[in-house]
């Protein structure tokens, strides 16, 4: 198995020994160690250099390949230890920013709205399986991308980052996810409510819309729509009950 | 309705791996509500209860942005449980359920925390060699974390199943009414996250404009209908 391959292996399971001591650093270390086996001839340098790599990192961690790639590339190319260390500590805001902006608040509620729609559409389970396979591919694609874009770039990452196109995409990923989730809205809470809902379908949530938008306008703080609807649910359960 | 053990060890399993799925091993959907209540509605044999509990739940997920330090709840062992409490007549216990998932969610969540001392207590045993740079260390400490993380999701499923279970056993649900109250509740508080989420995440740019043109296009998609 080739370095690049086994480390692509390990980077989907880069979040297993999470800690708030070192956030992501051991993964980070682990999917890194197939790429430093060139330096296991000068047992001094692998070791300092395995050392480094499990320290304080965190990233997104789809793009957290980004950072393994190129901080192990500059290793391998004798780049000093601290120079390393600050390659990675400038990565991770940026990644982690990216990352969470453009998959989880771009493509992801994006599919799964899409997802709901197809299922308001009586797509039945075809739906739920072509959008987790669709976004598979998506995952896996863009962590094979991510650490060979490091790992050709080593401390020019920065540069290849930017030419690359991926911090467009943040923008365009935000508009469709927004045109998809208020596409759905009305279809998937037409759906959920018939027949479940013995009085007009469409008041309840239209109430709740209403709600959440005035809220956020007008920076209302309450607490998360999660436990405001348990609170909800057990005030009706009384009331009914009385 | 009774439940087979080969139904029960499924979901167990299918709990388990979304709860890996959650933050350790992949992160690629296999915890989101609707396709947990997709996959514990087929091994239950009630697809559609599956994804109306799924889906229900789901909106409700749209408004959580699982951030690395952050704490977020843990839908996937809690929409099994929802799943086996809605399976069967779900038209009376689809808010029923949501609310239990909705509780359900919260508690296995709070187990992230453990999984997170855990692991940091075996890095603070294992320090002096991961500086060493020892690599035997390094994948020590990742597979103790990974296995950590197994078994909280596997016991946070057992835990969401016991308790629909036992619910489902005691008989313990809403009437017609009630039933249909609890899930007009569960909407409002769904559309509520929705659109809390559209508004924290696209509030000050053109995104916005763009859901409300989905919007539009969501009326006459059900107009035509």
């Amino acid at each position: 198995m080739t370095g690049i391959l086994a480390a692509t292996i390990r980077l989907l399971i880069v979040q297993a020994a999470w800690t708030y001591e070192r956030l992501q650093g051991v993964g980070v270390g682990f999917a890194s160690l197939p790429l430093l086996e060139p330096l296991r001839a000068e047992p001094d340098r692998y070791r300092a250099a395995v050392g480094r790599s499990t320290e304080l990192f965190n990233a997104h961690p789809y793009l957290t390949g980004i950072a393994v790639g190129a901080a192990a590339r500059a290793e391998i190319d004798g780049v000093p230890g601290g120079t390393v260390q600050r390659l990675k500590t400038a990565l991770a805001g940026p990644l982690g920013s990216l990352g969470d902006q453009l998959f989880w608040i771009g493509v992801v509620p994006a599919v799964m709205a899409a997802m709901l729609l197809a299922l308001s559409l009586h797509a039945g389970l075809l739906a739920v399986a072509a959008g987790v396979g669709l976004y598979l591919l998506v995952r896996l694609y863009v962590t094979v991308w991510g650490l060979r874009l490091g790992f050709q770039s080593g401390l020019q990452i920065s540069g290849a980052l930017k030419a690359s196109g991926l911090t467009d995409q943040v923008r365009r990923v935000g508009l469709l996810a927004g045109l998809v989730v208020g596409a759905a809205v009305v279809p998937v809470f037409r759906w959920l409510a018939t027949p479940a809902v013995a009085f007009h379908w469409w008041l309840m949530p239209a109430l709740g819309l209403t709600g959440g938008v005035i809220a956020a306008l007008v920076r209302f703080r309450v607490p998360s729509a999660r436990l405001l609807t348990l609170v909800a649910m057990v005030v009706t359960l009384l009331w009914q009950l009385r | 309705m009774t439940l087979e053990w080969g139904v029960l060890v499924g979901l167990v399993v299918w709990g388990t791996i979304a709860g890996l799925d959650l933050a350790s091993v992949l992160q690629a959907l296999l915890s989101r509500p609707l396709v947990v209540g997709a996959g514990a509605g087929w091994i239950l044999g009630d697809v559609e209860a599956g994804l109306r509990v799924g889906a229900l739940l789901e909106l409700f997920a749209l408004d959580v942005v699982p951030v690395g330090s952050s704490r977020y709840p843990d839908f996937g062992a809690a929409t099994i449980g929802a799943v086996v409490v809605a399976a069967g007549p779900w038209q009376q216990t689809l808010g029923w359920s949501c609310g239990i998932g909705l509780a359900l969610a919260a508690a296995c969540g709070a187990t992230l925390t453990i999984t997170r001392r855990l692991n940091a207590r075996t890095v603070r045993a294992y320090a002096d060699r991961l500086a060493a740079g020892d690599d035997r260390a390094v994948r020590a400490v990742h597979w103790a974390g990974l296995g950590h993380d197994t078994v909280r999701s596997a016991l946070v499923a057992l835990f969401s199943l016991v308790v629909a279970v036992a619910i489902r056993g005691s008989g313990l649900g809403p009437g017609a009414n009630a039933g249909s109250a609890l899930t007009a509740v569960a909407l409002a508080g769904a559309a509520w996250a929705v659109a809390h989420g559209a508004m924290a995440s696209g509030r000050s740019g053109p995104r916005w404009r763009w859901a409300l043109a989905g919007l539009g296009v969501g009326v006459l998609v059900v107009g035509v209908r």
